[in-house]
């Protein structure tokens, strides 16, 4: 394929999923930032190599693993994080999040990263539990038992949602709840 | 049902939150993905052509005057709760026969002194049902230790120096590590045993040396041993748990300590797996590679030339002041000469934890946990066109990670006092954006 068309088919993938990548990295990490950050580093690794990436059945979850991956990481360089904090303070590039959401993103930062990123992929990306132990490396068992925890933490701020309903856990997919937005995008 | 369309709905609300966030055109985000490309191969490829492929800027800007060379103080001595290291193995696996199998070297990531690559555990042993579901194992060498040796946030062996390496276990999508392995080689077998002692104190003071940094008040860091130090096989197993207090954002780290002896010298041995899976499994899977790569390590002990310090690497005869790969430093000048922007870039070590403290408390100044000591003699002066991408920090670009020129970083070091802790990645052709090079030797 000439360089113009792989470019060509990258920048559609591109606008086509980016918005969708954020919005689940958002859910994932709490803040707007720190998940343009790691969407924008996943992208540019997906362009590194997207004659092969976009050769997978779903160079999406490629992307969207490699961003959380990415989100990781920089946890564990904390340390240098430490440091810019120190003297530089806290980077706000990103304005504040919707008042009515801010609950909710607090709730989601206070259960285990686990269990958040097995909420996002299950409920946001609608991934069925096969999937997201498949995309997290885990086993089904754990990806179920991370939910169930999971939604039993954020019972208390979503409304009235029943702490001990063990939810959907399907393991088939369910319809994409974004994809609307792909096509008006 | 209901409940998961509650959940839903409110998890979809949050695309208000990013709905109206810029995002980087695509042809920015190829341009990014060109660079690191670009960067990765002049890092690997070890060519002897000059150019700067880029200048990664990191987050410190420093001030005033440069610091005095410091020698680096050793890790601080500490009754060992290590079990004396066994008589090693015959064979890598334990199993008893007479000659050891021989097994390919292991590319390092990192290498000073003389530590030798078929020391440390190869990729294929890493393998097991009890990580990465069982999937094929690869070590690749790359560059991103970032001017240090440390390889877990409570690691206080930092200072690349001494005989010291590390290999980097990376799975299919080799996006990061599955696990890290270092080794470090002592002359004897109690200077071994300290040095191991000083990590696994560093292990379990870690909270509570990062609540004491100045200006911390957001890292959570929990350690927690695995009750095996009494199992005979000489390593010891800590969850190492991290995170922002408020957020809860964070990570699992799994991280091992042991020690291997022979030839009267010692070998301290650090591998870390970075836990994506329960946590049975990861420690299951951490003890199997930790034990295996203690017998390995044993198995391949040499003398070591101990001392050796943070050497220049060796330039080819044909390329005076040739350099490849990266460098941590300082950039002490960006200075304007022409329509060229002319650097002074001093190499640096990045220290922390205790080590860095420790320096920090020796000449005075305020308790830190980074320290940059600058130990290199050679100061070079680099001469990029205008252009040369740079990545901005905030310090250097007014915004995060936005690409700079070096004009602009120019223009942003314009005081002779402020200095600027960068990443330099050499590599290209000479028909690079990098027009001259000079050195020199500081007394």
């Amino acid at each position: 394929m000439p360089d113009e068309d792989l470019a060509e088919s990258f920048d559609d993938f591109y606008r086509g999923t980016s918005r969708r990548v954020l919005h689940q990295l958002y859910a994932m990490t709490g803040s707007a930032a720190e998940a343009q950050d790691c969407v924008g580093e996943a992208y540019a690794r997906a362009w590194q190599r997207w004659s092969a990436v976009r050769t997978y059945a779903d160079p999406e979850a490629w992307v969207r693993t490699v961003a959380r991956r990415v989100a990781v990481s920089r946890w564990r360089r904390a340390r240098t994080a430490v440091q810019h904090l120190r003297r530089h303070g806290r980077e706000q590039t990103a304005p504040a999040p919707d008042e009515d959401h801010t609950v909710l993103v607090a709730a989601l930062r206070r259960i285990t990263a686990d269990q958040r990123e097995a909420i996002v992929l299950h409920h946001l990306s609608g991934l069925s539990v096969t999937e997201v132990a498949a995309e997290t490396g885990v086993a089904v068992g754990t990806v179920k038992a991370r939910l169930s925890r999971g939604r039993a933490a954020l019972a208390a701020v979503i409304g009235d949602l029943d702490p001990t309903d063990p939810g959907d856990l399907r393991t088939t997919p369910a319809p994409d709840p974004t994809t609307e937005d792909v096509h008006r995008a | 049902m209901r409940d998961d369309e509650q959940l839903r709905a409110a998890l979809m609300d949050l695309r208000s939150d990013v709905a109206t966030l810029p995002m980087r055109p695509p042809g920015q985000v190829r341009a990014r993905g060109d660079q690191r490309t670009r960067r990765r191969r002049a890092a690997l490829a070890g060519t002897s052509a000059l150019a700067v492929a880029a200048v990664v800027v990191g987050t410190a800007l420093t001030t005033g005057a440069p610091q005095a060379r410091q020698d680096v103080i050793p890790p601080a001595s500490s009754s060992s709760s290590l079990p004396p290291s066994p008589t090693p193995s015959a064979g890598p696996t334990g199993s008893g026969s007479a000659a050891p199998k021989p097994r390919p070297a292991v590319p390092l990531a990192v290498a000073v002194g003389a530590v030798d690559p078929a020391s440390f555990l190869p990729a294929r042993l890493w393998r097991g049902p009890d990580l990465s579901g069982g999937a094929e194992l690869a070590a690749h060498p790359t560059w991103d230790q970032q001017g240090t040796v440390q390889i877990q946030l409570c690691d206080v062996d930092t200072v690349p120096d001494g005989d010291v390496g590390i290999a980097q276990v990376f799975g299919a999508r080799k996006v990061v590590p599955v696990g890290v392995e270092r080794l470090r080689r002592y002359a004897t077998a109690a200077q071994a045993t300290t040095a191991a002692a000083a990590l696994v104190t560093g292990l379990r003071s870690c909270q509570q040396r990062y609540d004491t940094l100045e200006g911390n008040n957001s890292l959570s860091v929990v350690t927690a041993d695995r009750a095996n130090a009494t199992s005979g096989d000489g390593v010891l197993v800590f969850r190492v748990g991290y995170g922002d207090k408020s957020a809860g954002v964070g990570a699992t780290d799994w991280v091992a300590v042991f020690t291997a002896g022979g030839d009267g010298t010692g070998t301290v041995g650090t591998v870390v797996l970075t836990g994506q899976g329960p946590a049975d499994t990861n420690f299951t899977a951490l003890r199997r590679i930790a034990v295996a790569a203690r017998e390995q390590a044993a198995t391949t002990s040499a003398a070591p030339s101990v001392g050796a310090r943070f050497a220049p690497p060796a330039l080819p005869q044909d390329q005076p002041g040739a350099i490849t790969g990266a460098r941590f430093g300082l950039v002490s000048q960006a200075l304007p000469a022409g329509d060229d922007v002319v650097l002074t870039f001093n190499e640096a070590t990045l220290l922390s934890g205790t080590t860095a403290q420790a320096l920090a408390t020796t000449t005075g100044q305020r308790l830190r946990d980074g320290y940059y000591v600058q130990e290199s003699a050679r100061v070079r002066t680099i001469t990029l066109r205008p252009g040369t991408p740079v990545w901005g920090s905030l310090t250097l670009a007014g915004s995060r990670g936005v690409a700079v020129t070096a004009t602009q970083v120019a223009a942003r070091l314009r005081s002779p006092t402020q200095r600027a802790a960068v990443w330099v990645y050499f590599g290209g052709t000479p028909d690079g954006p990098v027009t001259a090079m000079q050195e020199q030797y500081l007394p």
